[in-house]
């Protein structure tokens, strides 16, 4: 067999030394080889998508091809050829280390996705730390050495308690194939289940444990940003999934459940408030990738079909409108120099294409509807109150405003207000190799808001049946679940002449009346104060208080959790697990098992 | 299918879309700001005064300011309007069932709803003047404060229906009662919510005209301002049919023509009762509406939310 997993694993894995070679001669070239290497695993991935349908494990039974696996390989596989692609004019130092670590890395995220062997799973979740942890360190100045430093050693820390529950659970069960495993039937499973949930699950991250994200996020260089929140906080969703689907046995609603649940519910609180107050772009994306993933937590926590759908459909439009934003974020450091918010400003006339899209991209993330997010979101609402959760449906429509405010204070603040500063104001576009991915991963917002039914039928709902095996009752042309109705494709029609009618409106009133000719009539309304260049206008600039207004308090709690101190990070990670095996053992010992 | 979507257009155009909305919530408007006049011991505009206003706002210049970003603000007013319109097909007016049964359902609707607060924000920060800003500011932070109520007593009936979809929670009101019976504290809290939705007083923070000129609206003027004046006609519409189907029971099931005209009585009373509470009202500071809606009509819908998962439970039992 030619083209199988292990196939593109080890062709990455291979080519990463020919990229370390080729980078000690010119970055150029390793640039380029290295994309095309991810161009051709993408390709592979995308085939395995057509052979794939029915299961088949080969001899060391970890390796799995199914829907759901290639699902999940693709958006690695997807967006490690658009970020090599925009790291060829980005990067400018350290080749060698860059391109071979990143097909390393991309390789094992790959790897993870098809693995459905526990020990599989530990080792590739491991060489995903590595690999990203010597790729966040990439500009080798004291912030990301410590932020790299953070990353790995909590990564590590939460992998060695996942090693304990899988050698716990081997000495119980006798298998770590995913396919075997039965419903936790003692105590000792319990525990061993919580640890890998806790060492696994850093990765989603679940609120407590996410301390590790927003630095390793802010202080890697753009793509690897993207590759950390776009792809790998998903596989590490799923393969925190994979095994609590079957020991816990989520595919009937129970505690187990609702405690996950809700665990997702305060993971998408916590990543919001904490990102209203933030000022560093990239932190702010990194905050609201923890928000985001809360949703994706509750939709596979749900357990029910929709539920699962929604879950992986707002991993992958995540994965799509966070890589475009912190791809976008990245263009707009690597032209101004700063990546503060306070110090940015009036953008959008300088470089349209990445305002536009970044604009694009935020507003799916924050579910307007007819882009990405709303689609998945929307399922996920109708998900929770099928399952009889209309609370976390609400909580989740109130997070969801939450997410429109702080992406649109990033957006005011980068690209409409004014700020006439000196080193700002020759910026561009940059160039086309940056500006392609953002293109491209924008007309994929698009579509997938006005065709959601696309990845729906094409893999959704295959994918689904590899965790929980009845069909999901669900009509896709509109699409109708059992509580509710929406049809986004006809909305964009009616959309579309509503937008034609309004401009005709528009068109056919403006009549070139008598011009008065006044010398600053095209110059903003200031009261008459000031002339230019308007004492005063900088100040204008909308402060972050009245957007965090009122979530100050909140944000003081939760803020208090960043002390920087890493054994306070590593006590939570304790915390964590001694109050979930409470609450589990609990649940565990009144329902008399699952 | 075809006739399904040709229906729609014309839903979207003509009723209860673009035309009808403009008429009627032009009526809407005049009947605020005569109330408002008569409240104040002013005479108050003549009833085609609205109409008058959007029509000379059609034919003057457009002018956009050097410092805006030109694409963003012409977009504004348009997505403002679109959204509206989209919003009014999801309800049913009058009916049982909405004029275009496959377009949505209460989420999508909330999420409608939320566009024109977004379209505020784009509006003031892309016209690139310091009064935009500031309103814009001002209309996000409302949007905070304002959406947590709103949610928990918009999804209130919906919770004992058992349903997102509007025509059963029309239908079910029909078999049972009003759900401003059923559940008050939902709608109190909704109604309170939609103040803010109108930008009506006491909490029409982000465009105080003493504070900030007009806010958001500062730079806008000439036919783009008449887009908007057209979408706050819609509001006007789409909010009160919102409130009528959700908790007055949409047209009582009445025959043709006299459950429309039932359900426009019904948007008239909260019409006037919205202007009554403008005319009466201070404005708020930034932070009391803050207090306001996150203390007491939290806690009202929190309490309908309760009453609406008890009253599921006795229907059940």
């Amino acid at each position: 067999m030619v083209l199988s997993p292990l196939t593109i694993v080890i062709l990455l894995f291979a080519s990463s030394i020919i990229a370390y070679i080729l980078g000690k001669i010119s970055g150029k070239a390793a640039g380029i080889f290295s994309t095309l290497v991810s161009l051709v695993s993408l390709v592979m991935v995308i085939f395995l998508l057509f052979l794939g349908g029915e299961m088949f494990s080969f001899s060391y039974n970890g390796l799995i091809v199914n829907s759901l696996t290639v699902f999940i390989a693709f958006i690695p596989a997807f967006l490690g050829f658009l970020s090599l692609l925009y790291s060829i004019s980005y990067v400018k130092d350290n080749f060698a280390w860059y391109y071979a670590f990143t097909l390393l890395f991309i390789g094992s995220m790959i790897g993870l996705a098809f693995s459905w062997n526990l020990l599989w799973m530990y080792i590739l979740l491991e060489l995903t730390t590595i690999t990203s942890a010597i790729l966040v360190a990439h500009k080798r100045d004291e912030k990301s050495f410590e932020a790299a430093l953070k990353y790995a050693f909590q990564c590590f820390f939460a992998g060695f308690l996942a090693l304990i529950g899988i050698v716990l659970l081997y000495t119980q069960t006798g298998t770590l194939s995913i396919l075997e495993l039965q419903p936790l039937t003692n105590p000792a499973i319990l525990l061993s289940t919580i640890l890998i949930m806790v060492g696994f699950g850093i990765k989603i991250p679940y609120a407590f444990l996410h301390a590790w994200l927003p630095d390793a996020h802010a202080e890697a260089p753009a793509p690897i940003s993207c590759l950390l929140s776009g792809a790998m906080i998903k596989v590490g969703a799923t393969t925190t999934f994979l095994p609590l689907f079957k020991l816990l046995q989520l595919t009937s609603f129970s505690g187990f459940n609702t405690v996950l649940c809700w665990l997702g519910v305060i993971t998408m609180i916590v990543g919001a408030f904490m990102a209203l107050i933030q000022s560093d772009i990239k932190r702010l994306l990194a905050y609201c990738s923890i928000s985001q993933m809360g949703y994706v937590t509750v939709g596979l926590s749900l357990g029910t079909p929709l539920g699962i759908v929604a879950g992986l459909f707002h991993a992958l439009n995540h994965a799509i409108a966070k890589g475009l934003l912190f791809l976008g974020a990245g263009a707009v450091e690597h032209e101004t120099g700063t990546r503060n918010m306070d110090r940015l400003g009036g953008l959008a006339k300088n470089m349209p294409l990445t305002a536009a899209t970044m604009i694009i991209a935020s507003l799916g993330l924050a579910g307007i509807p007819l882009l990405n997010g709303f689609n998945s979101k929307w399922m996920i609402y109708e998900a929770c109150i099928e399952a009889g959760q209309p609370l976390i449906a609400m909580v989740g429509m109130f997070v969801s405003a939450l997410t429109l405010l702080y992406l649109l204070k990033m957006v005011h603040s980068v690209f409409f207000s004014l700020k006439a500063s000196e080193n700002i104001k020759n910026v561009r576009d940059p160039s086309i190799l940056m500006v392609a991915p953002l293109l491209l991963l924008s007309a994929l917002c698009v579509l997938f808001g006005i065709v959601p039914q696309l990845p729906i039928q094409l893999i959704l709902v295959d994918a689904t049946k590899a965790l929980n095996p009845t069909p999901p009752s669900l009509n896709l042309f509109p699409i109708i679940t059992e509580v509710g109705v929406w049809g986004p494709t006809y909305a964009t029609l009616l959309m579309i002449i509503g937008l034609i009618v309004g401009f005709l409106l528009y068109r056919f009133s403006v009549k070139p009346a008598k011009k008065i000719e006044i010398s600053d009539k095209f110059l903003p309304f200031t009261g008459g104060l000031a002339k230019p260049p308007y004492v005063g206008m900088d100040e204008a600039k909308v402060p972050s208080k009245p957007f965090s207004f009122a979530a100050d308090p909140i944000c003081n709690v939760f803020k208090r959790f960043h002390t920087g101190m890493l054994n306070h990070y590593f006590t939570w990670i304790v915390l964590f697990l001694i109050i979930f095996l409470i609450i589990f053992y609990l649940l565990f010992t009144f329902s008399g098992g699952c | 299918m075809l006739e399904g979507i040709g229906w729609a257009i014309f839903s979207l155009i003509i009723y209860p879309g673009l035309l009808f909305s403009f008429i009627f919530g032009g009526l809407y408007d005049w009947v605020k700001r005569k109330i408002e006049a008569r409240a104040q011991s002013r005479r108050g505009p003549p009833w085609y005064q609205s109409y008058a206003d959007f029509f000379k706002l059609m034919f003057k210049e457009q002018i956009i300011p050097v410092t805006a970003s030109r694409s963003s603000m012409m977009l504004a007013p348009l997505i403002s309007l679109v959204a509206l319109l989209l919003a009014l097909l999801i309800i049913p007016f009058g009916f049982t069932k909405p004029p275009v049964s496959f377009m949505g359902d209460l989420i999508v609707l909330i999420y409608l709803l939320v566009v024109p607060s977004f379209t505020v924000m784009l509006a003031g920060s892309s016209s690139g003047s310091p009064y935009g800003s500031v309103g814009a500011g001002r209309e996000v932070s409302l949007l905070l404060a304002k959406e947590l109520p709103f949610v928990i007593s918009i999804l209130s009936p919906a919770i004992v229906v058992g349903s997102l979809n509007f025509s059963e929670i029309v239908s079910y009101q029909l078999s049972h009662t009003w759900f401003l019976v059923l559940n008050p504290f939902a709608a109190v809290a909704l109604f309170i919510c939609l103040i803010a939705k109108l930008s009506l007083r006491p909490f029409d923070i982000s465009e105080a005209e003493q504070e900030i000129v007009a806010g958001w609206l500062t730079e806008y003027g000439g036919p783009l301002y008449g887009i908007f004046t057209l979408s706050k006609f819609a509001k006007w519409i789409v909010m009160g049919a919102l409130f009528s189907s959700l908790f007055l029971g949409g047209g009582d099931g009445l025959p043709c023509p006299w459950n429309v005209l039932w359900f426009l009585v019904k948007i008239t009373i909260f019409v006037i009762i919205m202007a009554l509470i403008h005319a009466a009202n201070a404005r708020f500071r930034i932070d009391q509406a803050f207090k306001w809606y996150l203390t007491g009509i939290l806690g009202l819908s929190i309490a309908g939310l309760i009453l609406a998962i008890i009253t599921k439970a006795i229907i059940i039992v």
